[in-house]
């Protein structure tokens, strides 16, 4: 699938899908974890979350584009950019 | 200043002595620099008002300047938001994904002193293509202890449309002007040329443009020069420390704003008339989930993205979103990262809220953020009944007018934009504000004497309109109308919202009038009788819904005229009325005191007939007194009848 054009989704409503997630949460105890990608305050990342007290468990960063990538994303940058 | 600040969800206080603790400081310097960085946001804001061409920058003041952290992973600094200023309140929330991507893509380890970065791109977590950004790293020897950042609307940046924004044109972002990725506009304090032709050569108003730019430039540069005598006053290692200190005091109020609401699900939702292009609505729908001093603000439900250019970028509506929801419960904290850092926002991708290239976006910088600002404001109402608030105009109108100026001794081309102000929804204390621009924009309006010397446009007519706000105990804000005529044959564009419905009131409020836009030919017979009450416009109404049978504005019934439209030909001297809608009602109108509705009466804001039909309000044979004890029956009476 290309990550650099998007077709427009078939369905008229978009959801987020929250993923369950094995464990216990480290703050309340529920056992309620899921992940799911959240725009937080340094950018797009994966968390994975208490959804009864929203505790953060774990965060990965993802690509500073978020859910697409430009085709010279990985290339070795010059002195111009 | 206060010392103390306590969380109410955890019980931890902020003293001075902890913030020594955590932060290697004390306090005092720490509120000092945080002080001091906001104030120099504040002189590069003027610096960039007094210096800029462009009547969007200068005098709608559609820009923000910003200073950011250094990228220091290990001190927890990591290019984030640490102070910002007057102007656009948007471009201040998008600094924290725009500058600081741009910045990463470009590479930090590739910047020199004197170097400064631009780039327009919506899907690098900008705004729309034309807001111009602009970074310039702050060296104190061979590091980089801060950025200072701007962002500007351009009136011009290519494309198809004078005047961008293209409503119901663009249906791809190709068509929608230049988009840039991050390169040097200067480089060791030189311009690059190759950089400026890039941008001069795809605009029709060059100039100016050019002159914008070095604007800039110059306004990053007094900011630099502001944090070098900062950091030589206090030392690298303080100044450092207290950037951690300032998202920290950020993140902490918001916390303990947050931990006031009670926990829960609460949900608000509103739509988009549409986008010009089809006559779908798009639906912005918003739970917020509050836990202790956590929020996530989740959008799932929020419609498809649109086939025309609706579309919201993600880190545009996430920075709506923060608006609306500090714009409610913290209100008099100046923004900075660290507010971010409690609530995180959950946006579908491929939505109207998280659109994806090559979708066409540049309408979208405005329309879902107002539509989330609304359903935020429904959701925190469920929270705290006492913060709800009747709807506003719930949009951030764009009118452009193109062509040749020929007023001088020189044909000139020209590109007039305007950014039509409204009212705002009644309150449980008070009304509705009459005339402000919505919270996520918070710029000014342009001067009609200034506009009507620099391009050949008149502005005949401008006022409330009577009868046109939502009715309440507290009434929104009256709809405003305008009349302008240009003087020469013109291309225009327009984007109104409102137009399909009338705006929402809470709590047995009313709704307010919706908006339309019309055209009086040049020679048509009433060309210069006035407008009544707003529902019958003269000429024909291109947007709004229309009794095709009489020409009125018929909201229930009507049928149905896009308020956005771009590339359509306007005969000199037409006249062009617009009207925005009006504000919502907070409460029952037959609960509004009726020395205030006599008032409105008096102010020609109700009229006789409608103080009466919607207040129950009679009024004495002069139409100046209160017949109190006619009020009183009918008042009973509709009250039995509901």
């Amino acid at each position: 699938m290309s990550t650099v054009f998007f077709p427009r989704p078939e369905d008229s409503h978009l959801h987020v899908t929250r993923e369950p997630h094995e464990g216990q949460c480290a703050e309340c105890g529920a056992q309620d974890l899921a992940t799911y990608p959240v725009l937080a305050a340094q950018g797009w990342t994966k968390v994975v979350k208490c959804q009864r007290c929203l505790a953060l468990q774990s965060e990965e960063r993802m690509p500073i584009w978020g859910f697409w990538k430009p085709l010279s994303a990985d290339w070795e940058r010059s002195i111009a950019g | 200043m206060a010392t103390q600040q306590t969380n109410p969800a955890t019980g931890y206080v902020a003293s001075a002595e902890d913030i020594r603790d955590r932060f290697d400081i004390d306090l005092t310097t720490g509120e000092v620099i945080r002080h001091s960085l906001i104030n120099t946001c504040s002189q590069m804001a003027w610096n960039l008002t007094v210096s800029a061409f462009s009547s969007v920058v200068r005098d709608l003041q559609d820009f923000s300047v910003g200073i950011a952290s250094p990228w220091m992973p290990e001190q927890e600094l990591e290019l984030d938001l640490l102070a910002s200023a007057e102007g656009c309140a948007i471009h201040f929330f998008t600094f924290q994904y725009k500058a600081r991507n741009n910045i990463l893509e470009f590479g930090v380890e590739n910047l020199e002193p004197g170097d400064v970065l631009v780039y327009n791109d919506p899907f690098r977590g900008g705004s729309h293509v034309m807001d111009i950004g602009c970074a310039r790293p702050v060296f104190i020897d061979d590091e980089i202890v801060a950025f200072t950042m701007t962002d500007a609307h351009w009136v011009d940046i290519g494309g198809p449309v004078p005047g961008g924004f293209s409503p119901g044109y663009a249906t791809d972002m190709w068509m929608e002007g230049l988009r840039m990725s991050p390169r040097l506009l200067m480089r060791g304090g030189k311009r690059v040329k190759s950089t400026f032709d890039l941008f001069l050569d795809n605009t029709r108003i060059p100039e100016i443009s050019l002159n914008d730019l070095q604007a800039k430039a110059a306004t990053l540069a007094l900011g630099e020069q502001a944090i070098r005598r900062s950091v030589e006053r206090y030392g690298r290692d303080t100044f450092i420390n207290a950037m951690r200190y300032v998202l920290d005091y950020g993140e902490r109020r918001m916390r303990a704003a947050i931990a006031e609401l009670p926990d829960g699900d609460y949900e608000g939702e509103d739509a988009i008339d549409d986008d010009g292009v089809t006559p779908e609505e798009h639906l912005v729908k918003a739970t917020l989930r509050k836990r202790g001093d956590r929020m996530e603000l989740d959008l799932s439900g929020s419609a498809r993205q649109s086939v025309g250019n609706a579309n919201g970028q993600s880190s545009d509506v996430a920075s709506g979103g923060h608006i609306a929801i500090k714009s409610m419960i913290l209100p008099d904290v100046d923004t900075n990262a660290g507010l971010f850092r409690p609530i995180d926002m959950v946006l579908p991708e491929g939505s109207i809220v998280h659109a994806l290239p090559p979708a066409a976006n540049t309408q979208g910088h405005l329309l879902p953020t107002c539509k989330l600002s609304t359903a935020v404001q429904q959701a925190l109402a469920d929270a705290r009944p006492d913060m709800a608030v009747g709807e506003s105009y719930d949009d951030i109108p764009t009118v452009a007018f193109a062509g040749l100026d020929t007023r001088g001794a020189q044909p000139a081309p020209f590109v007039c934009f305007q950014v039509p102000f409204g009212p705002f929804g009644g309150t449980a204390t008070h009304d509705g504000l009459s005339y402000s621009l919505h919270i996520i924009g918070n710029c000014l309006e342009l001067s009609y004497e200034i506009e009507e010397e620099f391009y050949p446009i008149v502005i005949l007519r401008k006022e409330f309109v009577q009868d046109t706000a939502g009715p309440g105990t507290f009434r929104g804000g009256p709809a405003m109308v305008w009349e302008e005529m240009p003087l020469v044959d013109v291309v225009s564009s327009a984007s109104f919202e409102h137009v399909r419905k009338k705006t929402k009131g809470v709590f047995d409020g009313e709704g307010g009038h919706s908006a339309y836009i019309s055209i009086v030919d040049p020679d048509a017979p009433d060309r210069n009788a006035a407008d009544g009450d707003g529902k019958s416009p003269r000429g024909t109404v291109i947007s709004g819904m229309v009794d095709t049978a009489t020409g009125a504005i018929d909201v229930e019934n009507g049928e149905f005229r896009t308020g956005k439209w771009a590339n359509r030909q306007i005969p000199a001297r037409s006249v062009v009325i617009m009207q925005v809608a009006g504000g919502g009602g907070y409460g029952s109108p037959l609960e509004r005191d009726p020395e205030l509705v006599r008032r409105d009466v008096e102010d020609e804001l109700v009229s006789v007939e409608a103080a009466r039909s919607q207040y129950g309000v009679v009024l004495g044979a002069d139409g100046l007194t209160v017949d109190a004890s006619a009020t009183e029956s009918l008042r009973n009476e509709m009250r039995s009848a509901a």
